[in-house]
């Protein structure tokens, strides 16, 4: 009884996860949405906490990624939720005095290079590990299969594991995994950012390691003779 | 026997102090007043490293179109003649599904530009990896806008080249008659071949389809139709003096360039030019593969941009996994003493191996790679105390072997599974995909070996002699 609730909250979460990617899609970190980028350049070793520091204090509470350009770390590149220029002029200028103070320079507010950057396309990032995993997922289960019609020849025991018992679990543990993560992920509203792929990575291995030694126990208590 | 025992655990522990000091600390000679790694150095993708944008924007200038009084065109401004100015872009090409398209085809180009290269004979021990599947491409489809970020080495320039190039292949003739175009080329191949001399030269090969077979025998007809001049040359009759502007010929072109021309019937599907290696291997990656409906302007911006994951988080990370490490095999220790203890430094030798392994066999470590590098520590942690568990119950050499076997023997239902995954990954040709899969393959096999190898003599040389 309690494992059919568990079945069913899990459903309905992919159900939930669906209709929500249908209707709004998924929440996307700056990294991949339509971004404006300030790039300035300083003419001194830039510290990034420094400026890091400035940004908050100019535009507070927004999501920021620092970085440095080119070689000699002495310009950088500030990339914030996308607007139109005219409405965060004002802030451009508060931001170019600030550094100006910081680093001791006399730069004017129209040297700060400002580039809209469109949105990245979620497909383009996903789609590179959906196939080699889905090809990965088949080639495990046929392994499974394979293994266990072998073991069948040298030990009786194994006639009382089913084969497509065994590919059904890792197949829809392995599938249904990665769907309830996604669905989380819909749902959350959790922004699709770099580390959105590795951990789905390590969620498929991890339900990899769960089902090895959940088939371990089922294979140590496996009776010796096969049922007729 | 009991000395030998020792000897042993103590030379594996030395070795693995070594390999731990070559891995973590690393080796140093001095050039040249300044101290040099022997050991490689870790390679990063992109995400870790930093990356080269290129920003496209569609080109909206316009050329200028000459003709003559009588209204055809011509090369140059004519006397009496009329001059219009044509937008590179015309009105109509400038649409959505245009600037989605030339995306689609940029990604095409730069996807299978590796494969390309690989499969051309003069190049292909040349290539080894072109590092040129890490890319992010931005769009913006309401300008058409393109933005492109690169891994900042040799073939971000290829990458410029493909995006901006349009690459229209056509076989025509003096006349305009199109015979052959980009849907009818299969492959385009810089290779050696035999000049009208009798010498090895440097040719470029358009290798057509073989649904091409009649477009190439009208082709062939219009040959036949080709003036055959049979005075011979020498040096009063140049050819310069002989060539008549309006002769009919045939001519391979690209994005209107005259490449070459076609004067001899084609018995293969195969057409051959004379062109140097060097331009021959620029068409070889720009084609086949379909034109580009928009032309983009050379890149307007072009800049590195370091990754925001600067070398301090990644040490301050290293720091804390290491942290989380020491904190783990402390754990081991107190649980299972003694074969905790040799389980332990079993465990620090892996980790030491694993990333000596990745410099050497040259992984750029992606972020998910990373997560690799951390998914081998942990199903290494997991077997150190499934195998520990089991030798629980034995204190015998006999007992710790078998007990360590079937360990092992069982372990490799997630193993043999998780190998899987890395040789499945390392086929792929997007390199941070490829990343996770190469360091989980390594790691894996490394894992397998070691165990039986290094762990299983430590933990049978800890144990007591039946």
């Amino acid at each position: 009884m309690k494992k059919k609730i568990i079945y069913a909250v899990l459903a309905i979460i992919i159900l939930v996860g669906i209709i929500i990617i249908s209707a709004i899609g998924l929440n996307v970190d700056l990294i991949y949405k339509k971004n404006v980028e300030l790039d300035i350049s300083i003419g001194k070793v830039v510290n990034l906490e420094d400026i890091r520091q400035i940004v908050e204090e100019v535009f507070p509470g927004e999501k920021a990624i620092i970085q440095t350009i080119e070689y000699f770390n002495d310009k950088v590149a500030i990339t914030l939720p996308d607007r139109p220029n005219k409405d965060m002029a004002d802030q451009i200028e508060t931001l170019n005095t600030k550094i100006n103070e910081k680093y001791g320079i006399d730069h004017n507010v129209d040297e700060i290079e400002i580039y809209h950057n469109p949105k990245v396309k979620l497909s383009s990032v996903l789609q590179p590990f959906f196939t080699p995993m889905l090809i990965a997922t088949g080639i495990i289960l046929l392994m499974i299969a394979v293994s266990i019609a072998v073991a069948r020849v040298f030990s009786a025991k194994y006639k009382n594991l089913s084969i497509w018992k065994t590919i059904l679990t890792y197949g829809v543990s392995l599938i249904g995994i990665e769907a309830i993560y996604l669905s989380l992920l819909a749902i959350t509203r959790i922004p699709i950012n770099r580390l959105t792929i590795p951990v789905g990575l390590v969620i498929y291995v991890a339900t990899i390691v769960v089902l090895g030694f959940k088939y371990m126990k089922i294979i140590k208590e496996l009776p010796t003779k096969a049922k007729i | 026997m009991k000395l030998n025992k020792t000897l042993t655990i103590a030379l594996i522990i030395l070795l693995i102090i070594l390999v731990s000091i070559v891995s973590f600390v690393g080796v140093y000679t001095q050039d040249n007043y300044k101290m040099k790694s022997l050991i490689e150095e870790y390679e990063f993708t992109s995400d870790l490293d930093g990356y080269v944008k290129i920003v496209l924007a569609v080109d909206d200038s316009t050329n200028t179109v000459y003709y003559d009084k009588d209204g055809n065109k011509v090369d140059q401004k004519a006397e009496d003649g009329t001059e219009e100015q044509v937008p590179v872009n015309p009105e109509e090409n400038l649409t959505k599904e245009n600037y989605i398209k030339t995306r689609k085809i940029i990604e095409e180009r730069l996807a299978s530009v590796e494969n390309k290269l690989a499969n051309i004979e003069i190049m292909r021990y040349a290539v080894t990896e072109t590092d040129i599947n890490d890319y992010i491409i931005r769009q913006d489809e309401e300008d058409g806008k393109i933005e492109i970020y690169l891994p900042d080495n040799e073939y971000a320039s290829i990458s410029m080249y493909l995006a901006t190039t349009p690459g229209k292949f056509t076989v025509e003739d003096s006349n305009g008659k199109v015979f052959l175009d980009n849907a009818d080329l299969q492959r385009v191949v810089p290779q050696y071949g035999i000049s009208s001399s009798g010498s090895l030269a440097q040719k470029l090969a358009f290798v057509f389809k073989d649904d091409a077979k009649e477009k190439i025998s009208e082709l062939n007809d219009a040959i036949l139709d080709i003036p055959v001049d049979v005075t011979t040359d020498s040096a009063e009759n140049s050819t310069e003096e002989n060539s008549d502007e309006n002769e009919y010929k045939i001519m391979i072109k690209c994005d209107g360039v005259e490449l070459g021309t076609v004067e001899d019937y084609i018995t293969s599907k195969t057409i051959e030019i004379d062109e140097s290696f060097n331009s021959g291997l620029n068409y070889a990656m720009l084609l086949p593969g379909e034109a580009l409906p928009v032309i983009y302007e050379s890149p307007t911006a072009d800049r590195y941009i370091n990754s925001d994951i600067t070398d301090e988080i990644i040490v301050e990370i290293g720091l804390a996994v290491a942290i989380i490490i020491v904190i783990a095999l402390v754990g081991l220790i107190i649980k299972y003493k003694k074969n905790g203890l040799l389980a332990s430094i079993a465990f620090i030798g892996y980790v030491a191996l694993l990333l000596l392994v990745i410099r050497y066999t040259h992984i750029d470590i992606s972020i998910p790679g990373a997560f690799g590098i951390l998914v081998n520590f942990i199903i290494n942690y997991i077997l150190s105390i499934h195998l520990l568990n089991l030798l629980k119950s034995e204190n015998n050499e006999n007992g710790v072997k078998r007990a360590f076997n079937n360990g092992m023997l069982s372990m490799l239902l997630i193993l043999v599974p998780v190998l899987l995954i890395g040789i499945t990954l390392t086929l792929a040709t997007w390199l941070t995909v490829y990343s996770f899969g190469a360091i989980v393959f390594w790691g894996i096999l490394l894992m397998i070996v070691y165990q039986w190898v290094v762990t299983r003599t430590l933990l049978v040389c800890g144990a007591k002699k039946e």
